[in-house]
Formats: structure tokens, sequence, C-alpha cells
């Protein structure tokens, strides 16, 4: 950052390297929708861009960049909730887009398919449990799983306290135990009615 | 532990950031408690199939395209923001500046303000220490009285025999006045001009007449055109009663320079009617001759004031009085008409009731003519003398010849007669050598053949030049 401050393109080209694919994966779970995803991803490049001459060199680049990606995930998030129907179809329409289809699930019997198979069912579990999660709990828990950021670094960007960062922590994860939990008993009774099929 | 703890602390045991007590404790409950086992398991499942997830098919690159644009920003922003030094600088029209700029810039302003600095400063100084005098100041300062250092200082035997003792009278104003005056042309005489002027002379006279004039009886002054002056400085003398000199039995009336004299202005008096006497001589003499007593009054040769001398003994009052008759011939030729001046003397020579015309005696003077050699005694105490000692007719004829014969060398004198009045002089001196006015009759002689000496130089000058016009 303080090479680019210097006019050093190339530095600022590293550094959108080193972060863009956590910042891509974070706006990724964050807003559910890939293009809104990806124009965040621009915005936030283009925020550190514009405010390169006031960065000192104290501040955390990795921190400065996930501050700014959350509020612009937070600005979207609100924005969405005007439009809630919208929402809903998307995330009918983004159900129906992810190729994931039962069939696919128990097309493949060997063992690595199954695993891959399987792998992606989770996969795609888990990113529906994700989207389902309440705003509060899905930053903590993206900032925690994806940033790889601690629960201090969580309750001071969130403005919380390390507690509360925690507690919202287990409510996420119980969300996401009871989501997966009835992808495994659904995936149980379609593997039960294949196998009784004659 | 409790199951409520266990599921408080679940998320310190998933994330291992439980201490390990704690966590022994934690496991122990877990393994005890079936539920809290199924819960525990559960939520590790739960937490390590979404980490697979995200960690695994959910871990997407980000698009190519936004780095592109975002790197294409990044290169147009650099671009954007050159440093100011890499700039090509604009070149602005410079402000125009103000008057007060502009002068505070201009090279000469602080020497100009350090020479008025310097003037002002040395302005002050000299304001300080040389106050203005107003008008009236100037008057009250002329008015005082004479400064200490005004008294008569020793006089040398040198200036005794060139310089005529003077009357010992004076009024203060006058005695101011002709200090003025003399001390002036005394400058004047010092700084090395020529001391020729008429108007310098008839000035110094002017103020000696006035002087003079002070013991001439009032009808006298009356008559005199100095009257003026001397009855100024008349009013301007100390009121005092009318005072009779010792051994004259005669008053003298109040105001009188006489009076003043005996009320202890006499040596100051003496002092100064000797320094106008000297300047008169200084300004009738040629410039050849040497200049002698001509210093400010009270001061040495050097211009500093001298130490006060021990006040002259006590003159008898005859012996002190003034020879004003001396000073009125010596002035009159040239201040007065010859026809007034002739009138003057003539009634002042009348005047022999009074003390006018009677040089001063020095101290040895007095002395001797207090002695009985004394032969002719003349004027004032003459009479007083005579009237008192009730002398014969035949010596009173012999000493009214005597001064019938003064009288008529001193009007040869102020008829400007000079042969025939040095003559007279001469005579005089040789019948009364010892007579207290004998000083004053060998100035006489020597003034008259000094006047001889300048009219046969005029007269051969004026023949050369009228020789070389007759040339031409």
């Amino acid at each position: 950052m303080a090479a680019y401050q210097k006019g050093d393109v190339a530095a600022f080209g590293e550094l959108v390297a080193r972060h863009e694919k956590r910042l891509w994966n974070f706006l990724r779970r964050f807003v559910r929708d890939k293009a809104t995803a990806e124009d965040l991803l621009q915005e936030v490049f283009l925020r550190v861009v514009k405010s390169a001459v006031q960065w000192q060199p104290s501040a955390k680049v990795s921190t400065w960049l996930f501050t700014i990606a959350r509020n612009l995930c937070t600005d979207q998030a609100r924005r969405a909730e005007f439009r809630q129907a919208e929402s809903l179809d998307q995330a009918k329409a983004g159900e129906e887009g992810s190729g994931l289809r039962r069939i696919d699930r128990v097309a493949a019997n060997s063992g690595d398919a199954e695993k891959e198979a399987m792998g992606r069912e989770i996969a795609s579990l888990v990113d529906r449990a994700v989207d389902e999660l309440p705003l509060e709990q899905r930053e903590v828990f993206l900032m925690r799983e994806v940033m790889d950021m601690s629960f201090a670094e969580i309750a001071a960007q969130v403005g919380a306290s390390e507690p509360t960062v925690k507690s919202r922590m287990r409510y996420a994860l119980q969300r996401l135990r009871s989501s997966l939990g009835e992808l495994h008993e659904a995936t149980a009774r379609d593997a039960a009615s294949v196998e009784g099929t004659p | 532990m409790k199951c409520s703890d266990v599921s408080s602390l679940l998320v310190d045991f998933l994330y291992e950031e439980m201490p390990a007590a704690e966590r022994r404790d934690f496991l122990a409950h877990v393994d005890g408690c079936p539920a809290c086992s199924v819960e525990v398991k559960a939520m590790s499942s739960t937490l390590g199939h979404a980490r697979a997830a995200l960690r695994g098919p959910l871990d997407e690159a980000p698009p190519t395209r936004v780095r592109a644009r975002v790197l294409a920003a990044a290169q147009a922003a650099a671009a954007a923001t050159v440093p100011d030094s890499a700039k090509p600088r604009v070149s602005r029209a410079p402000a125009p500046e103000g008057f007060f700029a502009r002068l505070w810039k201009t090279p000469w302003l602080v020497p100009a303000l350090g020479a008025a600095s310097v003037a002002t400063a040395v302005f002050l100084v000299k304001v300080i220490k040389n106050p203005p005098v107003l008008p009236e100041q100037r008057s009250a300062v002329t008015e005082m009285p004479a400064p200490p250092a005004a008294v008569p200082r020793p006089e040398t035997e040198r200036e005794r025999a060139v310089a005529p003792t003077g009357p010992a009278l004076g009024v203060q104003g006058l005695g101011i006045r002709a200090r003025e005056s003399t001390a002036g042309i005394e400058r004047r005489s010092h700084a090395g001009p020529k001391i020729t002027s008429e108007a310098a002379a008839g000035k110094l006279r002017a103020a000696l007449s006035a002087r003079d004039s002070l013991a001439m009886p009032k009808r006298l002054l009356d008559n005199d055109p100095l009257a003026g002056v001397a009855r100024e400085d008349q009013a301007q003398a100390p009121a005092g009663e009318a005072t009779a000199p010792k051994g004259s039995g005669r008053a003298i009336p109040p105001g009188h320079a006489f009076a003043n004299a005996k009320a202890g202005h006499a040596p100051a008096a003496a002092m100064h009617a000797e320094k106008d006497e000297a300047n008169l001589n200084a300004v009738s003499r040629p410039q050849s001759q040497p200049r002698k007593g001509l210093v400010a009054e009270g001061a040495d040769s050097s211009g500093r004031w001298a130490e006060p001398p021990p006040p002259r003994p006590a003159q008898a009052p005859v012996a002190a009085a003034p020879a004003p008759v001396a000073s009125v011939a010596a002035s009159a030729p040239a201040e007065l008409p010859p026809a007034k001046k002739a009138k003057a003397v003539a009634d002042l020579e009348q005047r022999s009731d009074h003390a006018v015309g009677m040089p001063i005696a020095s101290s040895a003077e007095r002395a001797k003519s207090q002695e009985p050699v004394r032969t002719a005694p003349s004027g004032y105490a003459a009479k007083a003398e005579a009237s008192a000692d009730k002398k014969t007719p035949s010596e009173s004829k012999q000493a009214m010849s005597f001064e019938e014969r003064v009288r008529k060398a001193e009007k040869l004198f102020a008829e400007k007669k000079w042969a025939e009045a040095a003559a007279a002089f001469r005579a005089l001196l040789a019948q009364a050598p010892a007579d207290p006015a004998a000083k004053t009759w060998r100035e006489r002689v020597a003034a008259a053949d000094l006047a001889q000496e300048q009219a046969r130089a005029a007269r051969a000058k004026k023949t050369t030049s009228d020789d070389a016009v007759d040339g031409l």
C-alpha cells in the first residue's frame, strides 16, 4: 500500500491478488448474489484506490479492506430487506440455478464420485443455510470461517463484546445444524426409497 | 459443570479457545452426559461440514474482469495523483502587492528610518539639554541680578596701567546691560575679526554713557539724550534711603548709583565700569595693539569663571566718587553733536557741588590724598573740604584757578582739540603729578596723542588716494 501511494500500480495489483479471493467469498456468501458480490468487490477496491492517500502505515490493510466490505454488505443487506419478495424469488431461482439436483446427488455409485456428490450437496446445503442466517449471525460466521478473524477482531469490527460475538456464533451453528440435519434426513429418505425400488 | 454450562462453552470448545483445565471439566461432563455428548458431536459435525463446504466447492476465485477494472482504475488514479514536483508548474500572474508591501521592500527604507531615528534622538537630546526659552522667560533672565561669577576678579597690574579706573557706581539693570553689550563686543573681539564697527562702538558708548549719566544730577539727565536709559535703569535699582557719603555731609538721593555702591554693589559696579572703559579702549585701539583686559566679566582668559576675588577695601566715599566727566567727555565726541556735547560738559563742569568728575583713586593714591601734601584737591571733595576747613581766600582762589585749568583741558579734549588738550593735561600733570586725577590726565594725553596719530594717518591715506585718483 505504501508503494502504491508513491504511484506503484504493480504493488496495488499484488495487494488485490492477495485479498480478492477471501473478499470475494465473503461477499459472495454475504450478499447471496454473484453479480452483486462482483460489484461490491469492485467497489471495495475502488474505494481503496480513492482513499489511498489517506492511508496510514499503522493501519492494517486487511482490516481496512474487510471493514469496507462489511459496510458495503450491510448497506446492501438493508436495501435488500425492502425487496424481500424479490430476494425470495432470487433465492428460489438460485436454488434452481445451483445445479444441485437430487438425481445428481445419488447418480454416482463409486466411492470418489459419491464423496464428490456428497460434497456438492453439503456445499449447497451449507450455502443455503448460510444465506438463511440472520445478518448478525451470518457476518460473524463468515468473518470467522472465511476471513479467519478471531472473535476479538470480530467483536472490534462489529462493535460488540466478545461473548456476544460467541453467542451469535453459537446460534449460527445451531441454525446450520438444523439445516444440515434436514438435508441428511432428506438424503436418507431419498436413499431408502431408491434402495426399496425393484 | 452443568449442561447449561456446556451449551455456553460449546463455541470455545469447538474453536479450541478453552483453557486446559476447563476443557477437561468440559469433556468429563460430556462423557458422562449423553444429551450433551450428542449435542457436542452434532455441532462439531455441522462445523466440519461448513468448513469443508466453504473451503472446498464454495471457495471460488473472483472474476478476473473485476481485477482488470480495479487495476485500470488504480492506474488512472495514480496518473491523476502525480506528485506536485513532477507536475508542470502553471505560471500564475503574481498578485499585485499592496502599498505597504512595496514600501517595505524598497532598499532605502531601512537606512532612511535609521537616519530619521538618529536625527530624532539628537534633536530630543538637544531640546532636553537646552530647553527653548520663551520671551517672558528671556526677559526674566535679563532682569535677574548678575551671577555670582560676575564678582570682579583681581585686577592685574597691567590692566590697571592700561584701563582707567572707572566709576564705582552701578545699578543692577544697567550693569547687566552694560555687561551684555561689552561681553558681546569682547566675544567678538576675541573671535578675531577687526572690531571697527561704528555700530558696536556706539552701542558700547551708549551703555557707558547711560551708566555714567546716573551719576549726573537730575537736571542734566533731563537734557541728556541717554537719560531715558538712565532713568529706566534707575527705576530698576533698589529703592534706598538717601545716603550721605562718609565725610562729605552731602545727601545722595534714593536710587542714586552712589547709594547702591554703598549698599554693597560698589565692587561689581567698579568692575563693570573698569571693564567698560577697557572695552571702549579696546574698540578704539588699533588692531595692531594687543588687547588687554578684554576678558569676559568674572572669567579668566580661558573663558572660565574665575574664583571670586577678595573684596576690595572699602573706598572712601569721596574717593569712590566716579569720574563721569571723563567718561562723558570721552564718549560725547562720538555720540553727541558738538554743540550739545559742549553744553553738557559745561553744565557738568558747573556742577562743582557734585562728585561728578572725580576720578577713582587707587588705595595708594587715596592714602596719599589723605595726607597733607595733597596740594590740589578738586571737585566735590575739594569744595567740601574747603567749606569744612574754611580755607583762606587766596588758597581758594589758587584752587579755583587749578580747577579752571582742569575744566579747560577737559573742554579741549571734548572738542577734539587733541594737541591743545594734550598740552593742557601735560601741564596739569607737571603741576600736580600726585593728583588723584593724574592717571586720568595721563590717559587723556595718551588718547589725544593717539587721536592725533590717527588723524594724521587718515590724512595721509586720503592724500595717497587723492594722488592715485589724480594719477588716473
